[in-house]
């Protein structure tokens, strides 16, 4: 018997944006939650059931260790698993896309995804199943060719989606992909450090006639909720809330 | 010392590589002045020259239309 009681949800990407928000979401619904990011973030590790991670989840080794670290919280398994982390680098015309830039954002976003997957899916069945949920983009679609290193990382990992979907059914684990459309952070709005008001999110909504903005607490609620799947839920599922067509 | 309306005319005539022709009354969505992301730095920039947080009430659609809307709902009213 582990020394954690409350169900436990590992989040990748905490330091901010949809990650922290994920994060608090899960600490408002009574888990533990272990965040893992490269920054850490001081303000979460102040909240009771919050184990915060600093790690670089490119490196498997990495991931291990700040798993290893956060062992008592995660004596008894883990009941979800949020792979958010990710980076989009610059827009730029497909026909200078530098593969090396391609190739970095596969390795940030992908294999930080694969590395945790591979790491927390012995801790899914541990506890008698569970979730992965992805966040995932609507820009998979490959309808912006200027982001089309990102789009592409994104759609390799709807691929992953589906085949973790699959893998692990045996062992009461779904796998899920939330596209949330647009989401002020700071990954999407350079020059942010801080939280977009919801008073300056409706203003946008308002004037702007664009496919409808969020705040990343209002995109939590909506990935948390299907993290919460059964494990006869649905699974190899993409959950669409941008405008754009699948 | 210039006026903060005059300070963010510049700021904002520093987000595009060719020169824009924004008069007190031209609409900054409608114009394409300022995108959905720059309107957030925008507020953010207004906030600056403010000199403090806006007044949630304040940032509406409407009163950050225009630099005339601006100036009356921002920096005449403080």
């Amino acid at each position: 018997m582990g020394v954690n009681t409350s169900p436990v949800a590992v989040v990748s990407g905490t330091s901010s944006g949809i990650g922290a928000a994920v994060a608090t979401e899960f600490l408002r619904r009574k888990y533990t939650v272990i965040g893992l990011s490269r920054r850490g973030n001081p303000a979460l590790a102040k909240e009771n059931g919050y184990v915060d991670c600093v790690a670089d989840l490119r490196d498997d080794e990495a991931v291990r260790a700040a798993l290893a670290s956060a062992a008592d919280a995660a004596a008894d398994g883990v009941k979800a698993v949020v792979l958010n982390a990710g980076a989009s680098p610059d827009p730029v015309d497909l026909v200078k896309v530098e593969w090396p830039v391609a190739a970095e954002t596969y390795e940030t976003n992908v294999r930080t995804a694969l590395n945790l997957i591979q790491t927390t899916a012995p801790l899914l069945k541990q506890s008698g199943g569970g979730s992965m949920t992805f966040v995932g983009a609507s820009l998979a679609n490959g309808y912006k060719p200027e982001r089309w290193a990102y789009a592409a990382s994104k759609a390799a990992m709807t691929t992953l989606m589906r085949a973790c979907s699959v893998e692990f059914a045996d062992d009461g684990v779904v796998a899920n992909e939330v596209r949330p459309g647009p989401v002020a952070t700071a990954m999407t709005m350079a020059g942010l450090d801080g939280e977009v008001s919801d008073q300056i999110i409706r203003a946008i909504n308002a004037g702007f006639g664009t496919d409808w903005l969020k705040s990343p607490r209002t995109v939590a609620e909506w990935i948390v909720a299907i993290a919460e799947f059964p494990s006869n839920g649905p699974t190899g599922q993409v959950f669409n809330y941008s405008r754009k067509v699948l | 010392m210039e006026s903060k309306i005059v300070s963010l005319r510049k700021w904002l005539d520093g987000l595009h590589e060719a020169p824009l022709d924004i008069q007190d009354d031209t609409d900054l969505i409608q114009s394409g002045a300022v995108t959905s992301l720059q309107f957030v730095q925008m507020v953010i920039e207004i906030e600056r020259l403010h000199g403090q947080k806006l007044d949630p009430g304040v940032i509406t659609i409407e009163s950050m239309r225009t630099l005339k809307a601006i100036e009356t709902a921002v920096f005449q009213a403080a």
